[in-house]
């Protein structure tokens, strides 16, 4: 009975042993399998030839290089970004300076850009001898009147701060264009000088622009 | 994404498709989707489906190169080159970066050379041309196409620590000082951002260890340039 008990005993105690390495190689093996999923779910940083890489100059001093433009989509982001002078400004040894374009101009891309130049504008001028294209300088027509007739002065002028036009008769007129049917002069009875004077922008080149037109009297051929 | 972009591969397989997966995952710019291995992958693809595809044997060597397989990478960029030529002409300083890790001064010096004429102002073409000037003993050279750079980019710590470097070789010690003060300054504004666009093909996830040996380098420099300066002084 002693000797079957022990027997009974040694039997559960092997079954008991045998249980426990079960178990543990169990969880062995779950511990593996969750370190083997957890890893491959972990990105190992990629270090590349290039992260700790300086190169050394023949006295010993570290070279950095860079790689930017290896990137197919980097052309010409790498003449920009990193150190630059922010917009508005520009180098000047080794500081940025503000640039402060002259009076009248326009900052554009780090460029100061001069205010247009006066320019003068076509159009169908109209006239009762006649409708004809007008270049917007300054026209008078006709230029050949009888003593006391009117003409009509003609003139179209873009990116100037005002004109003047006025004649040696005592016409004047301010505006920049005289309208498609030009302004109607007062009595001609003399050789006379419409002269326009138009001011440019504020900074413009040339600063001020005037231009001339004469008229004159059909002689008179009196018979005897 | 990734399960997707195997499924539509599957179904419809294409060059251009193969090679828009793996610039999606060479985009250091995208650290969730950056994965040089799968890049990798999908540009071997592409150029199994179309080996004339324009840039893919350029990121193929970009890929080699950044592994440091500078054999293979040169082989690869050579191939891109004799095919596409000037239509890549990036193409020429991924060549130039190759040589020069490579030590083939004369061909990178060359290779450079041809680059800066598509992208005259690029400031890291013009930093590493004068990396291996510099190495092929031209620092005065090295001196001037760091100028003309600090010209367009006064605080560009590469400029400013090769430009340092190179005044430092000619003995203007003066000026190398300066130069190398202001390096250590703006390579300690540097962000991760401004480092992983100087290296596209780096992984995100290095850009801090990147930026501390850059700014470590800058700071060795200053040190070694301070010594000298203060002993030319005295003397």
């Amino acid at each position: 009975m002693r000797m079957d008990t022990g027997g009974n005993s040694s039997a559960v105690g092997i079954k008991k042993s045998f249980r426990n390495e079960l178990v543990a190689v169990a969880v062995l093996l779950v511990v593996a399998a969750l370190t083997l999923v957890f890893s491959s779910h972990v990105q190992k940083p990629f270090a590349s030839a290039e992260v700790q890489f300086t190169d050394a100059s023949a006295h010993g001093l570290a070279i950095v290089p860079a790689s930017c433009p290896s990137s197919p989509h980097y052309v010409g982001d790498c003449s920009g970004g990193v150190g630059a002078c922010p917009s508005g400004q520009r180098q000047d040894g080794n500081t940025c300076t503000q640039i402060t374009c002259p009076s009248g101009w326009t900052l554009q891309a780090n460029d100061c850009i001069p205010p247009a130049s006066i320019g003068f504008v076509s159009f169908t001028a109209l006239n009762p001898n006649g409708n004809f294209n007008a270049s917007g300088n300054l026209q008078v027509f006709p230029i050949l009147v009888r003593s006391g007739d009117s003409i009509r002065v003609y003139w179209n002028v873009a990116n100037a701060t005002g004109c003047t036009v006025s004649g040696t008769n005592g016409d004047s007129w301010t505006a920049n264009l005289s309208g498609d049917a030009g302004q109607t002069s007062g009595p001609i009875t003399a050789q006379t000088v419409y002269t326009m004077v138009c001011e440019g922008l504020v900074g413009a080149s040339p600063p001020e622009v005037q231009q001339s037109q004469t008229i004159n009297i059909v002689p008179v051929f009196n018979e005897r | 994404m990734r399960a997707e972009e195997n499924i539509v591969w599957a179904v419809s397989p294409s060059a251009p498709r193969a090679f828009a997966y793996g610039e999606r995952h060479f985009d250091a710019t995208d650290p969730g989707e950056y994965d040089v291995n799968r890049a990798e992958y999908f540009f071997k693809l592409a150029a199994a489906e179309d080996p004339t595809l324009p840039y893919v044997y350029h990121e193929l060597a970009r890929i080699d190169f950044l592994r440091g397989y500078f054999r293979s990478a040169l082989a690869k960029i050579d191939f891109q080159i004799s095919m596409h030529g000037d239509n890549t002409p990036n193409s020429y300083y991924i060549r130039g970066l190759i040589e020069g890790y490579m030590g083939n001064y004369t061909a990178s010096i060359a290779d450079y050379r041809h680059f800066l004429q598509f992208d005259s102002t690029d400031w890291a073409a013009m930093n590493d041309y004068a990396w291996v000037l510099l190495k092929a003993h031209r620092a005065q050279e090295a001196v001037d196409v760091t100028k003309k750079g600090l010209a367009l980019f006064p605080y560009n710590p590469w400029l400013l620590n090769t430009n340092a470097t190179a005044l430092y070789e000619i003995g203007d010690i003066k000026h190398a000082y300066l130069q190398a003060q202001l390096a250590v300054s703006m390579s300690n504004t540097l962000t991760e951002s401004s480092w992983l666009h100087a290296y596209p093909g780096n992984d995100p996830q290095v850009a801090v260890q990147g930026i501390e040996t850059f700014q470590k380098a800058a700071a060795d420099n200053m040190h070694t340039i301070r010594l000298a300066f203060a002993s030319s002084t005295v003397q």
